[in-house]
């Protein structure tokens, strides 16, 4: 006969086991199995599992009240212990906290910063189904227009099963608005077509979206731009004026959130644009608007492109400059450029830079931790014997750090609500924080307990390691140098912590000083003309006629050195000149044109370098004379142009001088330029004034350009801006990127210092006695001094070799991005270098001379 | 001195008749069979932990068998209190009892 087991299921006996914990477990559980094999015999195998499991349910509250008390009691002491340990240490626990605290505010900053990023434009209902029209040229790729012509909309809204909803955008800078006796004269607006509210989510408080545009003098305003005029009054059925229009307020819409890319004051109905009817005759040439389509639901852009660049090019049949279309998914818009990249990529580093400042908190309070674990050893190893297990040991490490990261995002979220304002200031956002949002409070949580869990696994893991025999016979002594104690734990590893956080901060500051660099490289380049005191004044439209008045007259002021008229820069037209050779049309699309006046040469100070300047002595110049830049030689292929024959649009004349490359700011490269005298395109008018102010008499010039402008344009404000304040404005990103990686190395510094503090005057105190001993016999302070911080030296050197590659490689790729850029030269690094170490011995120092200076007699007689 | 509980006193003075044999099951069974009585595990294992605690009664461990999964028997044994616990009981129970008609006679 087979033997039948008579002992219970392993599992159940495991389960009551487990219960069970008692001195007597061991019997208590015999007796068990003794009675199950009597009931087996009795009764059957059935019936003995059946009445074991109903010994194990029995067991259970007992169980559990015996846990849950346990537990509370267990905790309770845990907390207590955590809290001893925060008093008796209070320097430790001050870094460790405020370490923590400090990454993870500059954590929690950088996040909101992201979470805003990628919120643009988002709010819109139908955001996965809005594409905006680009086209690409197809001769000259990576040329990308956003715009598109105004009459493609309506074959695209007829033609194309495709798409649902057309809207066209056409955007106004400084629009003079007026209601009364109110006027602004710098309001955005667009004109567009009256779908805009169906497939934009931009909700109406007044007036509906039906009727808004229901004949052409309406106009929409946003709550707050119909504030201004009408404070309590209700808009709906006012009429303002605006550029010149008497117009309806015919609905208000909610404001447009701050996360929108599209920001105006007001929306007017795109048919009652004038310029429609004016540039009838090369409307197909005229990329006039963003054309924004709605697709029906499923529909794959990729296949409706190709048909949308058919219509295109059919049109436009005059230009052998072929495009290339492609639906640009809205969602996409804020973030990426139109031919990939684009600022997603900081939305990147800055996630990356947000985790590794965490964790660079985190590595000091894992370092500061283990550093101090042979003080916790004693505690560890009698929690060991009186009955701790493995798993309580961690747990309680765990929870220590959990506490620690609590503390710390609280301090943190107080530290993020005083930074928030100037952090706005140089993010240029406004960021708030909103403690309702759960979100964030689900996020804060998280971060705080995967902090505590990151810095806590370290110690947690080491501390619960140790052996309660050595522990408490001693044995487990203080590395000494020259020693090979094995069973100080970490120490290899906590090098490697500090050298970490010393690559990360030598990597931020490398990568802070490039951008740095590259910045004031832009701004103080050799632009080719003299680029300070010049002011440029916007001619408004409708007094286009008095820009030969104005001129002379501010000519006059002794504040004001020289004076020149110039039109905005246009692009896109056809050249030719003697000798010509290559793809004219392509050169000729991608050059500059500007009509200027005698005076511009002289008054941007700009340099002829062969040939030479416009001059009123020669009659023929007006109408005849063209001056090109030095691009525009190279690109061109043109040689000896002086005097050559060259045409613009089909104006003949005569290239009379080469003029210097001018950069009207460096992040593109310059492009063929040619200058002018008279209109040769449909759009050449003197739209602006530039004038030279005398170095000390800015005030005294500003005042008279007022006085002179208001003297002959009376019913607008004049406005005026000084040109390297608008070049300049061109760098703000980079200026923001300058200034959040500034700020978050500066941080990284701070918090590395903190723990190498923490470390020296832990390793300080650790060789008291070396120390003391070493004095006796005779070192000196230098001496002891050289001992205590050669290792910090050492470590920050490597982190050295490690950082450099790492930062090259990636500022070579951030540097690519523009034309003109500085030289990755040895000197920043070396400065880096040098900069890390005298910060890193600054820190370690206090504590080292502290140490030195101590009189043996009181480090020795410790004992 | 604390009052004992009855179930206590009963299992108290099984362990002292079972003397070196008198471990959970045992004393389960010596009760079942002299007092007609089915206890379970649980209601002779509380009463012994609170007697130990108490010092009434001392455990040691005792020899294991195959049937008990290897696991050896906690033998319990009175103590010395435990005794004079039990010789109290005894006395108190005589004198309460010293009228009652069919005590006399046994």
């Amino acid at each position: 006969m087979k033997k039948i087991s008579t002992n219970p299921p392993r599992l159940a006996e495991k389960i009551l086991r487990r219960m069970k914990k008692n001195s007597d477990e061991f019997s208590f559980l015999g007796d068990m199995n003794e009675e199950y094999s009597i009931r087996y015999k009795k009764k059957g195998e059935t019936k003995a599992q059946l009445w074991y499991c109903v010994q194990i349910l029995i067991n259970f509250p007992a169980f559990l009240k015996d846990s849950i008390y346990w537990s509370y009691q267990m905790l309770r002491n845990y907390l207590l212990i955590t809290l001893r340990n925060i008093k008796r240490n209070k320097g430790f626990s001050f870094i460790n906290v405020f370490g923590l605290a400090l990454g993870m505010a500059a954590c929690l900053l950088i996040l909101l910063w992201v979470k805003d990023e990628i919120s643009f434009n988002r709010f819109h209902d139908s955001i996965d189904n809005i594409y905006l029209t680009v086209s690409e040229r197809v001769n000259c790729r990576g040329e990308y227009f956003d715009t598109t012509p105004v009459p493609l909309a309506e074959p695209l809204r007829n033609n194309f099963p495709d798409i649902a909803k057309v809207v066209r955008f056409q955007f106004r800078n400084n629009i003079l608005v007026q209601y009364g006796e109110k006027i602004f004269n710098n309001w955005k607006g667009a004109y567009v077509d009256p779908e805009i509210f169906e497939v934009f989510t931009f909700p109406f408080l007044k007036g509906n979206a039906d009727s808004a545009f229901e004949n052409k003098n309406t106009i929409v305003l946003t709550q707050t731009s119909a504030r201004k005029f009408f404070s309590d009054e209700d808009p709906l059925g006012k009429m303002i004026e605006l550029d010149g229009d008497l117009l309806e307020v015919n609905g208000i819409i909610k404001d447009i959130p701050k996360n929108s890319d599209i920001q105006v004051d007001y929306f007017r109905p795109f048919i009652s644009m004038k310029e429609l009817t004016e540039f009838q005759h090369f409307i197909w040439n005229w990329f006039a608007c963003h054309t924004y389509v709605q697709l029906k639901e499923g529909i794959d852009p990729a296949a409706v492109n190709p048909k949308i660049a058919d219509l295109l090019n059919t049109n436009r049949t005059w230009s052998n400059d072929p495009l290339e279309v492609s639906l640009f998914p809205l969602k996409k818009l804020h973030l990426h450029a139109l031919g990939g990249g684009g600022p997603i990529k900081y939305i990147y580093i800055f996630t990356i830079v947000a985790v590794l400042i965490l964790f660079i908190a985190c590595i000091n309070f894992m370092n500061l931790s283990t550093a101090r674990s042979a003080k916790r050893a004693k505690e560890v190893g009698l929690r060991k014997i009186v009955g701790s297990n493995r798993l309580h040991l961690v747990k309680q490490f765990f929870l220590e750090s959990i506490v620690f990261s609590i503390v710390s995002v609280v301090i943190a979220l107080l530290l993020v609500y005083l930074i928030m304002p100037w952090f706005n200031l140089l993010s240029g956002k406004q960021l708030s924080f909103n403690m309702s949002d759960t979100v964030l409070i689900l996020g804060l949580l998280a971060i705080a307990i995967l902090t505590g869990v990151v810095a806590g696994i370290y110690p947690a893991l080491v501390l619960s390691s140790f052996k309660p025999v050595d522990v408490l016979k001693g044995s487990l002594l203080i590395h000494a140098r020259g020693h090979k104690t094995a069973s100080m734990p970490g120490r290899k590893f906590r090098q490697v912590l500090v050298i970490t956080q010393f690559v990360l901060s030598i990597g931020l500051i490398i990568c802070a000083l490039l951008i740095f660099k590259q910045l004031n490289f832009m701004r103080h380049a050799d632009m080719g003309f003299d680029k300070d005191n010049l002011v440029r004044i916007s001619i408004p439209e409708k007094h286009q006629g008095k820009w030969e008045a104005l001129k002379t007259d501010l000519a006059q002021s002794m504040h004001i050195s020289g004076i020149t008229a110039v039109s905005s820069q246009s692009h896109g037209g056809s050249i030719n000149w003697d000798g010509a050779s290559g793809d004219l049309q392509y050169l000729g699309t991608n050059t500059v044109y500007r009509m200027v006046d005698f005076d511009y040469i002289d008054t941007y100070k700009s340099e002829i370098l062969e040939g030479r300047n416009f001059s009123r002595d020669f009659s023929s110049d007006v109408n005849s004379a063209y001056l090109i830049n030095e691009e525009a030689v190279k690109k061109w292929g043109f040689k000896d142009p002086i005097n050559k024959r060259f045409s613009l649009n089909g104006n003949p004349g005569i290239v009379i001088g080469i003029f210097k490359n001018q950069h009207f700011g460096l992040k593109h490269e310059v492009r063929p330029y040619v200058l002018y005298l008279s209109s040769k395109t449909d759009w050449d008018r003197y739209n602006y004034l530039t004038a030279r102010l005398k170095a000390n008499h800015i005030t005294e010039a500003l005042e008279d350009i007022q006085k002179t402008c208001k003297a002959h344009i009376t019913d607008i404000p004049i406005e005026f801006h000084f040109l390297d304040d608008l070049i300049d404005d061109l760098y703000q990103t980079e200026e923001r990127l300058s200034g959040l990686i500034n700020t978050f190395t500066l941080l990284a510094i701070v918090i590395s210092c903190l723990g190498l503090f923490g470390m020296s005057s832990f390793m300080a105190q650790q060789k008291t006695r070396e120390i003391g001993i070493r004095k006796v016999m005779g070192a000196s302070v230098y001496q002891i001094v050289f001992l205590l911080t050669k290792e910090f030296v050492r470590w920050v050197l490597i982190a050295n070799v490690i950082a450099w590659p790492a930062a090259y490689f990636a500022m070579r790729s951030w540097l690519n991005i523009y034309p003109y850029r500085i030289k990755i030269g040895p000197d920043i690094f070396i400065f880096s270098a040098l900069a890390a170490l005298v910060i890193a011995l600054m820190t370690v120092l206090y504590q080292s001379l502290k140490a030195a200076m101590t009189n043996p007699v009181n480090s020795l007689k410790y004992e | 001195m604390k009052t004992m509980s009855r179930r206590e006193e009963q299992i108290l003075i099984a362990i002292w008749n079972l003397k070196e044999s008198a471990y959970l099951l045992a004393i389960r069974k010596h009760l079942s069979n002299t007092l007609n009585a089915q206890w379970s595990v649980g209601a002779i294992h509380k009463p012994l932990m609170k007697l130990e605690k108490r010092g009434l009664v001392e455990s040691f461990l005792g020899e294991s068998t195959a049937k008990r999964g290897g696991r050896s028997k906690k033998i319990y044994q009175v103590t010395k209190l435990g005794l004079e616990a039990l010789k109290d009981i005894k006395k108190e129970h005589e004198l309460l009892w010293s009228n009652f008609p069919e005590v006399k006679k046994a």
